[in-house]
């Protein structure tokens, strides 16, 4: 009853008077925020949530967001026309607000009214000078404040610029310094502004920012934009009104030169946020710089590297970040921190972490690494390719030779060099830190990385371990330079392999040797039996040969049996931990795992095939150096490399060439390579000599040693392979090789073992003892470091033998 | 506030499906009708109970606008969870979960739990979506399913307790290593290879997902059988040693070690031997 009363009310006064219409509604608000302003205390202390100023602007809001549900195409509804056209300087008047911040609150809200109106409408018209000066004139104002309160509504608004950007490239010409007009104009507020908000700005204008020191050119004349544009981008606004496409006639034209004085205003006020102490502040700003660097245009992408110190700043940053960590932070903290970008609360990983000792530092640096690289993956080209370079050059170079190059700090250096280079993923990074490790041009002895492989061979185990580690990250992350620089420059000239008549030298020195010789006696005894075995070989040939592999091959099978028997009888019976070998298993399907990715990672490496290493494998079974198998051999070899010849003649160029260069730089170093020994390079005499003195050192160390070497020999490369996987291999008498070391090894370590009291009790308790998971056995200082270096050998030479399986395997497979 | 773990949520898809919504409606129980479009990403928090466990769920909300790809894709790594959100009323949003799906499992753990999530259910008489659409893509990708609505919360939290619960067995199950786990001082023992010779988990990973399969069609005709030779083989030939060649007994006795072997230790103990030889050289 009442409600049809009311209604009946209601029409009736629709009928005398109509409801106001959306721009009308729109009008008063207005209106009633000026009107408030005009009579406005300046001593009043009131906040402007307790005014109705709020409620005003929330109201326009909503209408502007109302009308443009209801427009049809994209045209711009009535409400926001009157705010294009200035017939009603709301941005302004915001702009207004924001500078005097009167009633206190003032300007959180004009800024986040601005942000909201940017957001929550499709069409803002950005690219209209009633629009764009005021938000200009907002950021530059507020931004003169560096740490002020409002600092998050700041960068929100930023971030929502750079999102117009974004979706509107265009845009960006509006934040170049053609069109960021000469500061003083934007920093004060327009006249008929002045008379409708009657507020003397509180702000101080105090050139704090030093990017604003910077005198910009009032020059109107200068209508050049810097980045092309798209035309339909302001057809929105011409549909509406014409007269607001002449501010955009400016961005027609296109600009590629850059002067001194070039601004891009909108990059260069988010870096002014990153060193807030609100990490949310921070936060927005780089995703801000993420948003425009990603930008496809190369001209934004010019203007952001050669018109803003972006690069600089964020590497800077790192570099400050790096020297800030601790320096007796534990490497090991190091190592397990995982840390991406974007959220670094307190409580954020771990909670366990948090205590330890510069966590903090840690936490801040790491995050802003993941940043960069993560900023590297998606930005321009352009801009990764500027970024890297800083990268080398600010971050690299200066915090990282410093500290590799003092002793003290060499060892958390190395941890932290090694973590970096760990979680880095993006290629460009990768490839600056492995050519500043490795070094570029025609100095093979770079001096960085001669200083890391002396460290290795430290006496300070802790720093051994870190480097060694460092090096595995390398390999692990290895890229064609790093890796034949690092390994590859003196195999690659296949100087190791020394023919016949050194052999006999060889031969008769071992055949001295009375304990060697009965030791291949038993394992040529031993693999006769194994040869005998019908079962095991007709079950292999069946394979070969249902694999269509011709039996003329068998040697090839024999070749294996004898690489893999030469490594599992390395060491005797007496002294083997595990003499079952129960892990084989393990250690094959590893092998295959690691071998695939390897094939992987150097499949676009121009390294000579697959195919080839087959050849070579089976090319050099002279283990019992008849002068038939070496003639066999030299034979076997023509082929391999016509083979190269015929089917890959740009890989036989890389690699030949690079071979001879190599033959002719060893030459001068030695007189001739052949007949003299092999120089084996300074990252591998560190590998053997470390290897050779493992009983010395701890199982960690130890561990990672063999890591390294164990990738190494995994690598699909022919002559790596032959070098290190092939104990057969005929070679000159000193040349040292990785078999050679390893059977040293193994003299040392049974010669010694069994002086060990009860030493077979001993050798069983400290597999044990590694086996378990007990962390307090490494903190022990009970460790029998001798029976540990014995017991990772044993596990070395079946790793070793089951990847040699494993390639072989791989190699037959390629071969059918 | 101690909790036992932290899960870290993506919510992906569409822009306009609610993806702010729900998370306002998880971590504050209410519904804003007029949202801002969201840029960057914005950071709920809020703790669960599973299992008399505590558990904090740190949601990320990211940006569904094509324009932000870049920076939404930044964000999914380290995620445990994800919540992919399409709207009922809104068919193209359904019809982008493709892409979504691939860019996720792209960038991000493949471990990773995902929820589909119909939002909007409130809607009932705008749907384009049906039910059983959704089911039927849940089921095709191996995600788990559920229709809620931000605005009257029907299923909200059963959305992100469900996950977390997936989440939580996964852990159980040994399957899930989540960054807060205590890792600890873990002694590296030298047959666990993966502890060792640690290979970027994820690249392990994409290898699996990439190759895994022809790698093990291609070795089911050949490399297992030969494998079993291997280790047959070493097997037999230490067996072979273990038969006559070595005499336990005498090592055992615990005379002298080393001129010990020499002798006794007959051809089996040429290691021993040489130590002997080169031992009484040196003192």
């Amino acid at each position: 009853m009442l409600s049809r009363f009311s209604d009946v009310l209601q029409t009736a006064a629709d009928v005398l008077a109509p409801p106001a219409s959306r721009l009308e509604d729109f009008q008063y608000h207005w209106k009633m925020i000026i009107h408030f302003y005009q009579n406005y205390d300046d001593c009043n202390k009131i906040h402007i949530e307790d005014t109705r100023i709020p409620h005003h602007f929330h109201q326009m809001l909503q209408l502007i967001v109302e009308e443009e549900k209801e427009q049809q195409g994209g045209t711009v509804g009535p409400c926001l026309e009157a705010v294009v056209q200035r017939s009603i300087c709301w941005l302004d008047a915001l702009t207004a607000l924001a500078a005097a911040d009167r009633p206190p609150g003032a300007r959180s809200l004009a800024l986040t009214t601005g942000t909201a109106l940017l957001r929550r409408t499709r069409q803002p018209c950005v690219n209209s000078a009633h629009v764009f000066r005021p938000l200009q004139r907002m950021l530059i104002q507020c931004n003169e404040n560096p740490a002020s309160p409002t600092e998050r509504e700041e960068v929100e608004l930023l971030l929502t610029l750079c999102g117009l950007v974004r979706k509107e490239p265009g845009l960006a010409n509006i934040f170049t310094t053609p069109f960021v007009e000469d500061k003083s104009s934007l920093l004060s507020i327009p006249e008929d502004i002045q008379k409708l908000i009657p507020l003397k700005s509180k702000v101080q204008m105090q050139k704090k920012n030093p990017l604003f020191e910077v005198e910009m050119m009032p020059n109107p004349m200068r209508n050049i934009s810097i980045v092309r544009n798209n035309s339909k981008e302001d057809s929105a606004v011409t549909k509406s009104n014409s007269s607001i496409a002449d501010d955009n006639a400016s961005c027609k034209s296109q600009k590629t030169v850059y002067e001194d004085n070039d601004k891009f205003l909108l990059i260069d006020l988010l870096l002014s946020y990153l060193n807030s102490a609100d990490n949310q502040v921070v936060l927005r700003a780089c995703e801000g710089i993420m948003i425009v660097s990603s930008l496809p245009e190369d001209d934004i992408a010019n203007l952001v590297t050669s018109c803003s110190p972006v690069c600089e700043t964020i590497i800077d940053k790192l570099a400050e970040k790096y020297k800030s960590i601790p320096p007796h932070v534990d490497p090991n903290d190091v190592d397990h921190l995982n840390i991406t970008w974007a959220y670094v609360a307190q409580d954020f990983g771990d909670k366990g972490y948090n205590k330890f000792n510069g966590y903090r530092e840690l936490t801040s640096f790491f995050s802003w690494l993941d940043y960069c690289d993560t900023l590297m993956k998606e930005c321009h080209p352009f801009i990764a390719a500027h970024l890297s370079r800083t990268f080398r050059a600010q971050f690299l170079e200066a915090a990282g030779e410093l500290a590799l190059g003092s002793a003290r700090s060499a060892t958390l250096a190395a941890a932290l060099l090694a973590k970096c280079l760990r979680v880095v993923d993006s290629q460009e990074l990768i490839n600056e830190f492995s050519n500043w490790l490795v070094g570029e041009g025609e100095m093979l002895e770079w001096p960085l990385l001669l200083s890391l492989i002396n460290n290795c061979l430290s006496e300070d185990h802790d720093l051994t371990l870190e480097t060694l580690r460092f090096f595995e990250t390398i390999i692990e992350k290895g890229t064609e330079h790093s890796i034949n620089r690092l390994v590859l420059s003196r195999v690659c000239s296949r100087g190791y392999y020394s023919p016949q008549p050194l052999l006999e030298d060889d031969e008769r020195d071992r055949l001295n040797d009375l304990s060697l010789s009965r030791e291949r006696e038993r394992n040529r005894e031993a693999m006769k039996q194994l040869q005998h075995e019908d079962h095991v070989n007709e079950q292999i040939n069946d394979i070969l040969q249902h694999e269509g592999v011709d039996t003329k091959e068998q040697p090839e099978m024999e070749n294996i049996h004898r690489v893999i028997n030469s490594f599992l009888l390395l060491l005797p019976r007496a002294v083997l931990s595990d003499p079952v070998g129960a892990d084989y298993e393990h250690y094959i399907h590893d092998a295959q795992r690691h071998y695939q990715l390897w094939l992987e990672i150097t499949s676009t490496f121009s390294w000579p095939t697959e195919h080839n290493i087959d050849n070579t494998a089976s090319s050099t079974h002279s283990y019992d150096s008849r002068p038939e198998a070496d003639i066999h051999l030299d034979e076997a070899f023509r082929p391999l490399h016509r083979t190269i010849d015929n089917k890959e003649p740009w890989t036989r160029d890389k690699t030949e060439c690079f071979s001879q260069k190599l033959v002719i730089r060893s030459r001068d170093l030695t007189s001739s390579v052949t007949e003299e020994d092999f120089d084996e390079g300074p990252f591998f005499r560190m590998l053997f000599k470390l290897l050779s003195e493992m009983h010395l050192r701890p199982y960690q160390v130890n561990l990672h040693l063999t890591s390294i070497i164990s990738k190494l020999a995994l690598m699909p490369h022919p002559y790596l392979h032959e070098y290190l996987l092939n104990p057969m291999l005929p070679t000159a008498k000193k040349t040292q090789t990785l078999f050679k070391t390893l059977q040293d090894l193994a003299k040392k370590l049974t010669m010694e073992i069994p002086r060990i009291k009860n030493y077979k009790k001993v050798i069983e308790n400290t597999r044990l003892q590694l086996m378990s998971e007990d962390p307090s056995y490494d903190e022990s200082g009970d460790h029998n470091q001798l029976v540990e270096s014995l017991i990772v050998l044993e596990e070395f030479c079946k790793e070793l033998a089951a990847i040699a399986f494993v390639k072989y395997q791989h190699g037959m497979h390629m071969h059918r | 506030m101690a909790y036992a773990y932290l899960f870290k949520y993506i919510i992906i898809g569409d822009t306009g499906v609610g993806k702010s919504c729900l998370l306002l409606q998880f971590t504050d129980k209410r519904f804003q009708p007029v949202h801002d479009l969201t840029i960057g990403v914005e950071f709920g928090a809020r703790m669960i109970t599973i299992d008399g466990k505590q558990i904090k769920l740190q949601i990320w909300d990211t940006a569904g606008q094509e324009a932000f790809r870049s920076i939404t894709r930044s964000y999914y790594r380290g995620a445990a969870g994800a919540l992919l959100v399409y709207d009922i009323t809104r068919r193209d949003t359904f019809n982008h979960l493709t892409t979504w799906l691939e860019d996720a499992r792209q960038h991000s753990n493949s471990n990773m739990v995902i929820m589909l999530i119909g939002n909007k259910s409130d809607l009932e008489s705008r749907r384009e979506v049906k039910k059983e659409e959704g089911e039927a893509f849940a089921r095709e990708h191996g995600l788990v399913f559920m229709e809620t609505s931000a605005k009257t919360a029907a299923n909200v939290e059963e959305a992100f307790i469900n996950t977390a619960k997936e989440i939580y067995e996964k852990i159980q199950e040994g399957v899930f290593d989540i960054n807060n786990e205590v890792t600890s001082a873990v002694h590296f023992h030298f047959f666990d290879l993966e502890s060792r010779r640690e290979v970027k988990k994820e690249e392990g990973e994409a290898f699996a997902r990439e190759h895994g399969l022809v790698f093990m069609e291609t070795s089911a005709k050949t490399a297992a059988n030969v494998e079993e030779a291997f280790i047959n083989t070493a097997k037999e030939i230490y067996e072979k040693i273990q038969e006559g060649v070595f005499d336990i007994n005498n090592e055992a006795n615990g005379i002298k070690i080393g001129p010990q072997h020499s002798t006794g230790g007959g051809a089996g103990s040429a290691g021993g031997a040489g130590a002997g030889a080169a031992g009484g050289g040196c003192c």
